[in-house]
C-alpha cells in the first residue's frame, strides 16, 4: 500500500515535472526555431547547443547570422591618403583600411585600450625618448610583406614640406628634428624614424613624450607604400584602385559622393576575428533623410542630431543607443587686450552669466554634455582617466558656486577699471562662428542671459566662419565662440593650446602667463603620471578659476542609433572605429 | 544665320572671359583661404602654411596666379586640382558629377514641360472655371512651397508610407525618380503659369477671331494659331530657366544623396576651394550663354518674324 502511494506521488510528480517543462517549451519556439522538442530538459538544451538554427553560422563559439554585412553613413572623404588628409571623414574611411602600429579595443568594462597592431611588441628607453617596435609577420592586400620602411616612409612623407600635408605638424616637436624638417631647415635623413631592419622601427624622440603610445594608433600614423604612392603622384588617394591595405579590410569601389564599398581583407593578420564580409559607406548628408533610411531598415546605423529622433529612436523596441562624450569642448573667447575684457572679474562675470544646462536644452536638444570644467570627462592619463585621478576639481563649476551674483563681480571689475559701474552702459559686441541656425540662437541665448543676469545689452554680430575667423586674427573682436577636438588621448593635446604667444594657438587673444606655460611644458615631457596630473591640476585653475581665459559652455557628444542585431559595435573618443570583432545577430 | 551664330559666339567667349576675371578676383578677395581655421578648425603653424601655398602656388601675386590659371585653362584645358580634396582634378569631379545633376535636371525639364504646359493650356482655355480654379492652386503650392519640403514629403509618402521607391542613393532609373519630380515642381507651376497668360493674351488677339470667323476647326486652332504664338514668352523663360535647373538643385541632391554637380558648387564658396570654384563658374557661365544662344535660335524656329538676320544674308 505504502509503496503504491510512493510510486502514485513519484508519477503524479514526474507528470506535474513534465508539463512544467513542457510549459517551459511552449515559449521556446520563437526564439529558437527549432521544430521537435523532447520533454527530456536535458537533452532539450543539449539540442540547443548543437544545432545552428537555420540562416546561422557558429565562429570562434559566437553565433551568428549566415551573412555578414553592414551599411553605415559616412561622408565623401577629401582623400584616402593617410598623410594628406586633415579631417574626421577622411579618417573614418581610412580607418578600415589601414592599421597603425597599435589598434584600440573596448574592454568589457568601457575602458579603451591599447593592444598591438602591426607591432607585435614595442620598448622604450628609461629617458622615454626612444621607442623601438617589432611588427609582425603581417602582409599588404596585394601580397607584400607590410615593413618598418613602410612607416618611415609615411611619417617622412608627411612631414616633408613638399607634401604639404595639413597634418605634418602633428608630430612637430614630438618627433626629433621633425619641426626642422618640416620646416625645410634639415634633411629627411635626420629625422629621427628609421628602420633598423624590415622588422624593427625605432622612434627617436625631441623630449620624453610621455603619451606618445597614444598617437601610435593614430591613422596619420599609418604605414604607406611607397612604390604605391609615387606610382599615383598627387592624385595618390582619389581612387579605389590606388588604395593597397594592410588593416581588416580592402575597399572594393569607391563612387564619388555616393558610397564606398569595402570587403573582408584576406590578408589581414587578424582575420579570423573579422566577421563582416562586407560593408558599404553610404554617402547621406541629410539628417531626415538618414533617419528614414533608418526607419527602413536600409542603414544599420545613423548618427543623431535632433532631439526628436533621439527619443523616438529611444522608445522604439530594435535599437541600441550610444551617447558618449567626446575630446570636444566648445568655449567663448574672450579678447584680453580690450578695454572690458582685460579685468579678470568681468570675464568671470560672462563666464558664470548662464545656465549651461539651459543653453544645452535649448540650443541642442539636450544633446551635448553641459562642462564643469576645461579637459574634457573622458580625457586619461596614462592608465587613469584625468579628471578622476586629480579628485575631479570641477574649475568651472566651483567659479560659478563661488560667485552667486555674477553682476555684483561685473560692477567690482568696472570699478577696478575705473569704468562707469552701470553695466547697462557698456558697449559689448558678440561675434559669432558662423551664420547657420545653431550659431544665432546661441547667440541670442548670450544676449538674453547676459541681459537678464548682468543688465548688460551686447549687440550680436553674426557674420560668416571666413569673415569671423579673419577678425578674430586681427584682434577685431570681443566675445567669439569657438572649440576644439582633441587628437590623442592625453590633457596635453588640450592644455597646450593656450601657451602664450606663437608656442600656443592663440596668440591673437593676448593672454600671457608665465607660469601657465611653464607647467605645461614641464607636463609635456615629465613621466611621472602623478606628477604630471598635479601640474595639467594647477594649470588648468588657471586657465579656469584664476584667470578665466575662456568660458566652455559645452562637451561634444557623439549620439548614434544602432540596431540591435548588430554586436560589439563601438563609439571611441580618438580611433575612428573598429571593425574586429563587430558581427550581426539575428538581422531579419 | 550662321553669321549670326558666328557672332553670337564670338561674343559668347569675350563674355565667359570677364566672367572668369571677376570671378578669380572675387573669390580671392573672400577673407580666409583653403587652409584657413573655419575649414580645419585649427590654427596650422606658419611653415605649414607657407608649405601649402607654396605647393598650390598661392603665395605669389595674385596677378601672376591669375595669369598661371589662364595659362593653364587655355593651353591644357585643365582647371587644376581641387584644395580641399587633396589630388582631385576639378576636370574630373565635373566629368563624373555633370551627367548625373544632367540626368536629374534633363528628367526635371521634360516633366515641367509636359505637365507645366499642358496645365497651362487647359487652364487658359477654361478660364475661370474649376480645372483653371485647381491649376491656380497649384501654381501657387508650386511656387511658395520650397523644394525641400517637397522632397522630405515625397520621400516620406513614396519611400516610408508606401514603401515603392527608395529615397536616396544613385545607381538606377527608380532612384531618378523621386529627385526629379522634387525639382520639377517649381517649374511646372512656373511654366503652367506663363503659359496659361499666355494663351489668354492669345485668345483675345483679332488674328485668332479672324481664324474661327474663317471656320478653322477647334484643334487646327489651338495647335496652329494659339499654341505658336502663346509659346514664344516660355521660350525666353527656357534658357534661364535651364541654368537654374542645373545650377540650382543642391537642395535636392543633398536630401536624395544625389552625387551630383550641387554639393561642390555651394561648398566650394565656403571652402575657398579657389579652382573648384573656378571650374564650376566657367562651365556654369559657358552653359548660360549657350542656353540663351540656343533660346535665339529657337526663337527663329518657333516664329518667322523674329529672324532678323535674314535680311543680313
Amino acid at each position: 500500500m505504502q509503496k503504491r502511494r510512493i510510486l502514485t506521488l513519484i508519477l503524479v510528480v514526474t507528470l506535474m515535472l513534465t508539463s512544467l517543462l513542457a510549459g517551459c517549451k511552449s515559449n521556446e519556439p520563437a526564439t529558437t526555431n527549432q521544430p521537435e522538442q523532447t520533454n527530456n530538459a536535458t537533452e532539450n538544451k543539449e539540442s540547443k547547443d548543437n544545432t545552428i538554427p537555420k540562416g546561422m553560422k557558429k565562429v570562434n563559439g559566437i553565433l551568428m547570422d549566415e551573412e555578414q554585412y553592414l551599411r553605415l553613413v559616412e561622408f565623401e572623404p577629401e582623400s584616402l591618403d593617410t598623410t594628406r588628409s586633415s579631417i574626421s571623414s577622411a579618417w573614418r574611411a581610412q580607418t578600415p583600411l589601414f592599421e597603425g602600429l597599435t589598434r584600440v579595443e573596448m574592454t568589457e568594462d568601457g575602458v579603451e585600450k591599447i593592444v598591438p597592431g602591426m607591432a607585435e611588441r614595442w620598448e622604450h628607453n628609461e629617458e622615454g625618448t626612444e621607442y623601438t617596435f617589432y611588427l609582425r609577420d603581417a602582409v599588404w592586400s596585394d601580397g607584400k610583406p607590410v615593413r618598418a620602411q613602410d612607416f618611415e616612409y609615411a611619417i617622412k612623407r608627411l612631414l616633408d614640406p613638399k607634401t604639404a600635408s595639413k597634418y605634418g605638424w602633428f608630430f612637430c616637436g614630438i618627433i626629433k628634428n621633425a619641426t626642422e624638417f618640416n620646416g625645410g631647415k634639415c634633411s629627411a635623413d635626420e629625422v629621427g624614424i628609421y628602420a633598423v631592419d624590415d622588422k624593427t622601427l625605432k622612434v627617436e624622440l625631441a623630449k620624453p613624450v610621455p603619451y606618445f603610445m597614444q598617437l601610435t594608433y593614430f591613422i596619420v600614423f599609418s604605414p604607406l607604400r611607397q612604390d604605391i604612392a609615387e606610382k599615383y603622384g598627387d592624385s595618390y588617394g582619389q581612387e579605389a584602385e590606388h588604395i593597397v591595405a594592410n588593416g581588416p579590410f580592402i575597399l572594393k569601389e569607391w563612387v564619388h559622393d555616393n558610397k564606398l564599398v569595402y570587403e573582408k581583407n584576406p590578408n589581414y593578420w587578424d582575420k579570423e576575428h573579422v566577421y563582416i564580409d562586407k560593408m558599404e559607406f553610404v554617402n547621406l548628408p541629410d539628417d531626415s533623410a538618414r533617419m528614414q533610411a533608418l526607419l527602413r531598415g536600409e542603414i544599420d546605423a545613423a548618427a543623431l542630431f535632433k532631439r526628436e529622433w533621439k527619443e523616438k529612436f529611444q522608445s522604439m523596441d530594435g535599437y541600441q543607443f550610444i551617447m558618449k562624450p567626446l575630446a570636444w569642448t566648445e568655449y567663448i573667447m574672450f579678447n584680453h587686450k580690450d578695454r572690458y575684457f582685460k579685468n579678470d572679474k568681468i570675464r568671470k562675470a560672462f563666464t558664470i552669466a548662464y545656465d549651461r544646462d539651459e543653453l544645452n536644452d535649448l540650443v541642442f536638444g539636450g544633446g551635448r554634455i553641459p562642462p564643469t570644467s576645461f579637459v574634457p570627462d573622458n580625457i586619461m592619463l596614462g592608465d587613469e582617466n584625468y579628471q578622476n585621478k586629480i579628485g575631479n576639481p570641477k574649475y568651472l563649476k566651483k567659479l560659478v558656486d563661488e560667485n552667486p551674483d555674477p553682476k555684483a563681480l561685473l560692477i567690482e571689475g568696472l570699478k577696478e577699471l575705473g569704468e562707469d559701474p552701470d553695466p547697462a552702459k557698456m558697449e559689448i559686441s558678440y561675434m559669432t562662428n558662423g551664420n547657420g541656425d545653431i550659431p544665432r540662437k546661441m547667440a541670442e541665448f548670450f544676449q538674453q542671459s547676459f541681459k537678464k543676469n548682468l543688465g548688460v545689452d551686447i549687440k550680436l554680430e553674426i557674420v560668416a566662419s571666413n569673415v569671423a575667423y579673419d577678425k578674430f586674427d586681427g584682434g577685431e573682436f570681443q566675445i567669439f565662440e569657438t572649440g576644439w577636438i582633441g587628437d590623442y588621448n592625453d590633457p596635453s593635446t588640450f592644455m597646450d593650446l593656450w601657451k602664450s604667444g606663437k608656442q600656443g594657438n592663440y596668440p591673437q587673444i593676448g593672454w600671457v602667463n608665465e607660469e601657465f606655460d611653464k607647467l605645461v611644458i614641464e607636463a609635456g615631457k615629465e613621466l611621472d603620471p602623478n606628477k604630471r596630473a598635479e601640474m595639467y591640476k594647477r594649470a588648468e585653475e588657471i586657465l579656469i578659476y584664476e584667470d578665466c581665459v575662456c568660458g566652455p559652455y559645452l562637451m561634444g557628444t557623439v549620439n548614434t542609433a544602432i540596431k540591435d542585431y548588430v554586436n560589439n559595435y563601438h563609439e571611441f573618443s580618438f580611433v575612428k572605429r573598429n571593425y574586429v570583432g563587430v558581427y550581426t545577430k539575428g538581422r531579419k | 544665320m550662321c553669321r549670326f551664330i558666328f557672332k553670337r559666339i564670338g561674343y559668347a567667349l569675350l563674355t565667359t572671359f570677364i566672367i572668369i576675371t571677376l570671378t578669380f578676383f572675387l573669390i580671392h578677395s573672400i577673407p580666409g583661404d583653403p587652409i584657413s581655421p573655419q575649414n580645419l578648425g585649427k590654427y596650422l603653424p606658419e611653415d605649414a602654411v607657407k608649405a601649402f601655398k607654396e605647393k598650390h602656388g598661392l603665395d605669389k601675386p595674385l596677378i601672376v596666379q591669375y595669369g598661371m590659371f589662364l595659362k593653364r585653362l587655355i593651353l591644357e584645358g585643365d582647371f587644376g586640382d581641387s584644395l580641399i580634396y587633396i589630388g582631385r582634378s576639378v576636370n574630373k569631379t565635373i566629368k563624373e558629377c555633370a551627367p548625373t545633376s544632367a540626368i536629374i535636371g534633363g528628367q526635371a525639364i521634360i516633366i515641367e514641360l509636359i505637365l507645366g504646359l499642358l496645365m497651362g493650356i487647359v487652364a487658359g482655355f477654361n478660364r475661370g472655371k474649376w480645372i483653371d480654379q485647381v491649376a491656380m492652386v497649384v501654381v501657387i503650392l508650386g511656387i511658395c512651397v520650397p523644394s525641400f519640403v517637397v522632397a522630405s514629403l515625397l520621400q516620406y509618402i513614396f519611400g516610408v508610407k508606401f514603401n515603392i521607391l527608395p529615397i536616396y542613393g544613385w545607381g538606377g532609373f527608380k532612384e531618378t525618380i523621386l529627385p526629379s519630380i522634387a525639382l520639377s515642381f517649381f517649374g511646372i507651376a512656373m511654366f503652367g503659369k506663363y503659359m496659361r497668360n499666355s494663351v489668354l493674351s492669345v485668345v483675345g488677339e483679332d488674328y485668332i477671331l479672324t481664324a474661327k470667323a474663317k471656320g478653322v476647326s477647334k484643334t487646327n486652332l489651338i495647335i496652329k494659331h494659339v499654341l505658336r504664338n502663346a509659346i514664344i514668352p516660355i521660350v525666353t523663360l527656357f534658357g534661364p530657366h535651364l541654368m537654374f535647373i542645373f545650377a540650382g538643385s543642391f537642395v535636392i541632391e543633398r536630401i536624395f544623396a544625389v552625387p551630383g554637380l550641387g554639393k561642390y558648387y555651394v561648398d566650394s564658396v565656403a571652402n575657398s576651394d579657389y579652382t573648384m570654384v573656378l571650374g564650376l563658374t566657367i562651365l556654369y557661365s559657358v552653359l548660360f550663354i549657350f542656353s540663351l544662344i540656343l533660346v535665339d535660335i529657337l526663337y527663329g524656329i518657333v516664329d518667322p518674324r523674329i529672324r532678323i538676320t535674314k535680311g543680313d544674308r
